[in-house]
């Protein structure tokens, strides 16, 4: 079985290897946490490291439980969430498949994603002996209140002060405001990108998305998305003249939620697509499609907005809304759920959200990075009754 | 009100100046050894642990480790690593 291979990603890879060298030169490097307001960092010219993309490449690069096992060595449990633990494991074995990621000047935790996060960078901090500055988003159970919101606003004034003193740079507001327009202009090139999925049959997979998703994650507020994610779309238009399937014969659309298994990318690819399933589209990547508010006239009030309404930051009402959205969007005929042993946040509440949703699901138990927990047999078994049972 | 701020610092919450270590390591000062009992997937007290272990090491305490579910199975495989972790500091 062979894959049908964009393009792409050969441009990406070079992307991604322009961004690395650049981590090297940067002289001010922050590390952050995958769903932060990165445009802070951009606007003041510091360089954002990304443990989280870095923990995605180790379990690619199918080395999870090598790394893992240095932190498990001085007592991490675990139990413990698999991308902190290839990180700190990685710190301590001073390497990784890219050759480690340049040390921190200082940490940025927002735990609009997890608190995990936060133990993580206090581990972090403790290593490097460098400056912690958490950014609190309170979750939003059911609407977005004015109090939330500036709440955060506020802080996000204190991590402006926290930066200069840091730096000793000052931010400038223009170059603020240049690199949300960035961010706002690449998010939106990267959601023409997955609303390409909406096409019968669709030119692309959710695994598509996966590979190529690191330039939206690492570099939102520079030019490099924007660009990358309009050829992108170039490429899948030709797909689309052709009446060209990511997968032949595609007979079911299927919606995948939660982070990918890194490990075992292909295999499922070549699972679903061995079977004419293609999985259009996916909870995760969609997480990056969308500012959902553009204040010209406050934009610390519309971050401070976009970032504590995220995904993972909503009670399950909202999360079944967002779910139900992309099923009508993408015509989907089922979901394939897979329960993260490492994302708590994300995997909570998974089967309440199954009774919520308007198409048969399937949960499927891996770990986005520890291949010691995937059981083959299993997880195939139950992928197969449920593809039966949509045909 | 004034019980509340002298509660012990919890590690589910970010305080930039590490109170929960400096509480911790200023209470085990007169100590010989330090149990963690910890229950299992309370990820705050699990990402603590070893950079407190290795805190609480170098000040040459014994540290002692029980992880627990509820409901407690095995009485007897505590009772033995608890009598044979007394024995190491006795």
């Amino acid at each position: 079985m062979t894959l049908k291979k964009l393009r792409t990603n050969e441009k990406m890879k070079q992307i991604m290897a322009g961004y690395f060298m650049m981590g090297k030169q940067a002289e001010v490097r922050g590390w952050i946490t995958s769903g932060a307001p990165v445009e802070l960092l951009y606007a003041m010219d510091i360089y954002p490291v990304y443990p989280e993309n870095h923990g995605a490449l180790i379990g690619a690069a199918k080395q999870g439980p090598y790394f893992s096992d240095f932190a498990e060595k001085k007592g991490f449990s675990r139990d413990l969430c698999s991308y902190a633990r290839c990180d700190i494991g990685r710190v301590y074995a001073g390497t990784s498949p890219i050759g480690g990621l340049p040390e921190p000047t200082f940490l940025f935790a927002c735990n609009n994603i997890c608190n995990t996060v936060v133990k993580w960078y206090q581990v972090l901090s403790r290593i490097f002996k460098v400056p912690l500055f958490v950014l609190d988003t309170p979750f939003v159970r059911k609407e977005l209140k004015e109090s939330y919101v500036k709440y955060v606003h506020d802080q996000l004034y204190e991590f402006v002060d926290f930066l200069e003193k840091v730096t000793g740079r000052e931010l400038s507001d223009s170059k603020l405001r240049e690199t949300i327009l960035n961010s706002i202009k690449g998010v939106n090139a990267y959601s023409e990108v997955l609303r390409m999925a909406k096409h019968k049959p669709s030119p692309l997979t959710c695994f598509d998305a996966f590979i190529n998703m690191a330039p939206i994650v690492c570099l939102r507020g520079t030019e490099y998305p924007i660009h990358f994610y309009s050829e992108m779309k170039e490429e899948l238009e030709e797909r689309v003249k052709k009446g060209e399937g990511a997968v032949d014969n595609e007979e079911i659309r299927l919606l995948w939620d939660n982070i990918p298994v890194w490990y075992r990318l292909r295999w499922f690819a070549e699972f679903f697509a061995e079977r004419n399933s293609c999985l259009v589209a996916d909870t995760y990547t969609n997480a990056w499609t969308g500012f959902i508010s553009m204040d010209k006239s406050d934009i610390f009030w519309s971050m401070a907005e976009t970032y504590t309404f995220i995904y993972l930051n909503i009670g399950l009402e909202h999360m079944a809304e967002v779910i139900n959205k992309l099923i009508d969007l993408y015509e989907v005929d089922g979901v394939v759920i897979h329960s993260n042993r490492s994302c708590k946040p994300y995997s909570f509440g998974q089967y309440e959200l199954q009774k919520m949703i308007n198409v048969p699901s399937v949960v499927i138990e891996a770990d986005m990075v520890d291949s010691r927990v995937f059981s083959e047999a299993q997880v195939e078994t139950r992928l197969e009754a449920f593809l039966e049972m949509l045909k | 009100m004034e019980k509340y701020f002298n509660k012990a610092p919890c590690p589910t919450k970010h305080f930039p100046k590490d109170d929960r270590f400096n509480y911790v390591l200023e209470m085990a000062e007169d100590c010989d050894g330090v149990v963690f009992l910890l229950l299992k997937f309370c990820e705050p007290h699990f990402y603590d642990y070893p950079q407190l272990k290795e805190r609480l090491e170098e000040m040459g305490k014994k540290v002692l480790l029980l992880e627990l579910e509820f409901p407690i199975a095995s009485y007897e495989q505590l009772r033995t690593r608890i009598e044979a972790f007394y024995e190491v500091i006795a």
